[in-house]
């Protein structure tokens, strides 16, 4: 089953989208804003930072302001004890100048950190540098405390070597110590105070943005002679943020904003869900409730009541339960409807097969055995009722009357026209003189009041077992055969038209001879016309190599034979004409039977196929012959050496009487000439006790015979019958 | 043949179909597996078709059997063919048939 994903979760779901989305952008647009704020904020302090120098710087006093500040020896010291330990070391000695001694440690070590105090060593003049120094300190400082990490320096940028301003405050306020972080690119000092100014006017604020810091920077140009002089650019002056500080406050916004935000959200998908509970779900549970109901109900079979949808509200969950309503109420008119015609169907079904059994039941039985004739039929409807019969009946001793016929149309209307045609056969067969003088009665009588056009294909025969002959009328029907013991004949006379189609049609009949052991396969076109899966039909060769060499076959075993041969080849097809196979035997008055086995089970085989052969023999009679076969042939099984023993049973009705021949290859003895006549009064032992069976033979029969020729013994015994 | 085996009284076994040479071993067979506690065994005959010398053996051998144990065998029932086996072999003589 797929899983269920409610609704409801899904309205959450999607309320937590809409929100995430929403808020991501509101908290990113204040999240840049404030990263903006903050970073105006900064570049103002700076800017007015950059003011105050400026007006510091204005304010040294022009003549004497030059601070000449010479630290060659504290550096050259520092130099050395700082790379005391390199291995390439060199002295300020091993250099001509300390211009090419700094250029090339310079270029070792981008930065020197010069150990303490410069200032106390200022010459005169240079207080005022010291108070500019300490000016702009003390505003970074103070901006420093207001905005937080900052790194301001002064760069120096002249040939002439001289620094004007240099100062670091990277590290925290308490740790400061701003001499520490005098930056020294070259070994002096060097401020003109009085001949370098901040230019306001040419007070660019420019900016950068690099790895995070901010960097703003002012240009300090020399004073121009005249207006239209360029001022020479003395030095920058850099101040440098480290914005991640910023960014960090943005991001505390950022968290506050994202809560403030986020529980808001969460507000609102409550209140989201709430009414999409109260609007859509709520009534699909009512609906699907309702539905469920209406579906047990409908297994329970209870339709009595409407089931009622609670649903109160005027929007499309009313037209749907609308809709739910009406669909319940025409569901259960339907349910009706079916109802009563699964009920008229059943009665319809029910009647049909009862008309199916009448009409199976109008058949005669599908086995006759008399002294005349075997016979054998077979019927499969296709459907409950058919349009194929058969029928037989005696016109007198020793003349059958047989018949096969297949009314076109199948079901009830075939059904009631086959019971019609059957009827009007017999009677007619019965009273007319001769076989087509019936046959076209009937023909004359069908086309008659026959609006639904329907006919009948017959083959109408009359067996005559005295004559030897058939005499048959073939009115449209299969052409069926004659089963002799080496041939097997189709008998392709005359075939005529159907019954039912035209009046006075002068049907014409023959015959064929028909002897004793031969037999009529008569069939419908059922078993010919039956497919495969192929689409190939059964066929009259198929029928006729079955019917080969089965001239000495029981009929059993010819039906048997075409019902397999037939089965396997049509498989799991289904059946869709009847099939009728109907086959009659001329008998003859003998019953031969021959065995080549020393076994006991010959006695019973040999009762019972005498049983169905000579079945109209009366049952007293059949015990006497049954104790007869059972004493002979025990007799043989069981005293008679030889092992390839051949035992012939040869039973002849000869006119009230049956003879019955025994014979085997074996000894030369006569059983009459030695038995007992009787059980003494007390008997001894189980040998005492042979020999008695042949006292029931003689008293059961009629007359008894022994004798011996050519290496073979017989026993002729008659039984009056 | 159908052999069907009722305690009544006295040990009753009913037979139908034939007793011949093959079906007079099935009885001797159902007989030698029975543990005969009463006092008689009856052989109803109502429904036998026939009964053939080699069903006269075994009736003879089983009356022995019972006889060794002080015990009886009746026939019943007999139809007219068995009467006149019966008759015929004098094995109403020996047997007690009712």
């Amino acid at each position: 089953m797929k899983r269920r994903f409610p609704i409801l979760l899904k309205v959450i779901l999607l309320g937590i989208g809409v929100s995430i989305l929403t808020s991501g952008t509101a908290v990113t647009v204040s999240y840049f804003n404030q990263v903006n704020r903050g970073e105006q904020n900064l570049i103002d302090s700076i800017d007015n930072t950059l003011e105050a120098a400026n007006d510091v710087f204005s304010d040294l006093d022009g003549q004497n302001t030059l601070l000449y500040v010479e630290y060659l020896n504290d550096i050259r010291n520092y130099v050395q004890n700082i790379f005391i330990n390199d291995t390439d070391k060199k002295t300020i000695d091993d250099f001509n100048t300390f211009d090419e001694f700094a250029a090339y440690y310079q270029t070792k070590y981008r930065w020197i950190y010069p150990h303490d105090p410069r200032f106390g060593l200022l010459e005169p003049g240079e207080a005022e540098f010291k108070l500019a120094y300490y000016t702009i300190l003390n505003l970074l400082d103070n901006f420093q405390i207001s905005s937080g990490s900052v790194s301001a320096f002064l760069s120096y940028e002249d040939v002439d070597k001289t620094l004007v301003f240099l100062a670091d405050s990277r590290m925290d306020n308490s740790d400061r110590k701003a001499n520490d972080y005098f930056h020294v690119p070259g070994y002096y000092y060097h401020i003109k105070s009085s001949d370098y100014f901040v230019d306001s006017s040419h007070n660019k604020h420019m900016g950068c943005r690099l790895d995070g810091y901010l960097t703003r920077f002012i240009e300090i140009r020399e004073p121009a002679s005249t207006p239209d002089e360029p001022q020479r650019l003395i030095a920058n002056l850099y101040i440098q943020y480290d914005l991640s500080k910023v960014h960090k406050q943005s991001l505390d916004v950022l968290y506050k904003e994202l809560l403030i935000i986020g529980l808001s959200a969460l507000a609102l998908i409550a209140i989201y869900t709430a009414f999409s509970y109260l609007l859509f779900v709520k009534n699909i549970n009512k609906l699907s409730k309702s539905s469920s109901e209406i579906r047990q109900r409908l297994v329970d079979k209870n339709m009595n009541e409407i089931v009622d949808i609670p649903i109160k509200s005027n929007d499309e969950m009313s037209v749907l339960k609308d809709s739910l309503i009406e669909m319940e109420k025409a569901i259960i008119n339907y349910v009706d409807i079916i109802h009563k015609e699964a009920q008229e169907k059943e009665r319809n079904n029910a009647e049909l097969m009862v008309a199916s059994k009448i009409q199976l039941d109008s058949l005669p039985p599908e086995k006759l055995e008399d002294k005349n004739a075997s016979l054998r039929a077979f019927i499969k409807t296709a459907k409950e009722v058919g349009g194929d019969f058969y029928d037989y009946f005696y016109l007198d001793d020793h003349r059958l009357a047989v018949l096969i016929s297949d009314v076109s149309g199948k079901g009830i209307p075939a059904s009631l026209f086959m019971m019609k045609g059957k009827e009007l056969i017999k009677s007619a067969v019965q009273s007319y003189k001769s076989l087509v003088e019936a046959v076209n009665g009937v023909n004359n009588m069908l086309v008659k009041n026959n609006e639904e056009l329907l006919f009948i294909t017959s083959f109408v025969a009359i067996i005559d077992f005295e004559k030897g002959e058939i005499k048959y009328v073939n009115a449209g029907h299969e052409k069926p055969y004659i089963v002799s013991k080496d041939k097997v004949i189709k008998l392709d006379g005359e075939s005529n038209i159907m019954l039912g189609v035209e009046a006075n049609y002068q049907f014409k009949q023959e015959s064929h001879k028909f002897n004793e052991g031969d037999y009529l396969f008569l069939f419908t076109d059922g078993l010919n016309e039956s497919i495969n899966d192929s689409e190939e039909e059964f066929g009259y060769q198929r029928i006729e190599e079955s019917l080969k060499d089965t001239g000495d076959s029981h009929l059993d075993d010819v039906i048997n034979k075409l019902i397999n041969n037939l089965d396997s080849f049509t498989g799991c097809r289904e059946q869709f004409d009847d099939i009728t196979m109907l086959a009659v035997k001329c008998k003859k008055n003998e019953l031969h039977l021959r065995y080549e086995q020393k076994d006991y089970s010959i006695i019973s085989d040999a009762t019972d196929k005498f049983n169905e052969y000579f079945s109209f023999i009366a049952d007293d009679k059949k015990a006497s012959i049954g104790i007869i076969i059972d004493e002979i042939v025990n007799n043989y099984v069981s005293y008679e050496e030889r092992e390839d023993l051949v035992i012939e049973v040869n039973f002849k009705l000869v006119d009230n009487d049956l003879e019955i021949v025994f014979s085997c290859n074996g000894n030369d003895y006569d059983p009459f000439k030695n038995h007992k006549e009787k059980f003494l009064e007390t008997f001894h032992s189980e040998i005492e006790l042979g020999g008695f069976g042949l006292s029931i033979v003689k008293d059961l029969s009629k007359s008894h015979k022994y004798h011996y020729k050519d290496g073979h013994s017989y026993i002729e015994i008659v039984v009056a019958l | 043949m159908e052999i069907s085996i009722k305690h009544d009284g006295a040990l009753i076994f009913a037979l139908s179909g034939r007793l011949d040479t093959i079906t007079s071993q099935q009885l001797l067979q159902a007989f030698a597996k029975e543990k005969v506690e009463e006092e008689l065994l009856i052989v109803d005959m109502k429904d036998l078709e026939y009964i053939s010398s080699a069903g006269l053996r075994a009736l003879l051998a089983m009356k022995k059997e019972l006889a060794s144990k002080n015990k009886e065998l009746e026939v019943h029932n007999l139809n007219d063919i068995c009467k006149e086996v019966f008759r015929v072999t004098g094995m109403g003589n020996i047997l007690t048939v009712k």
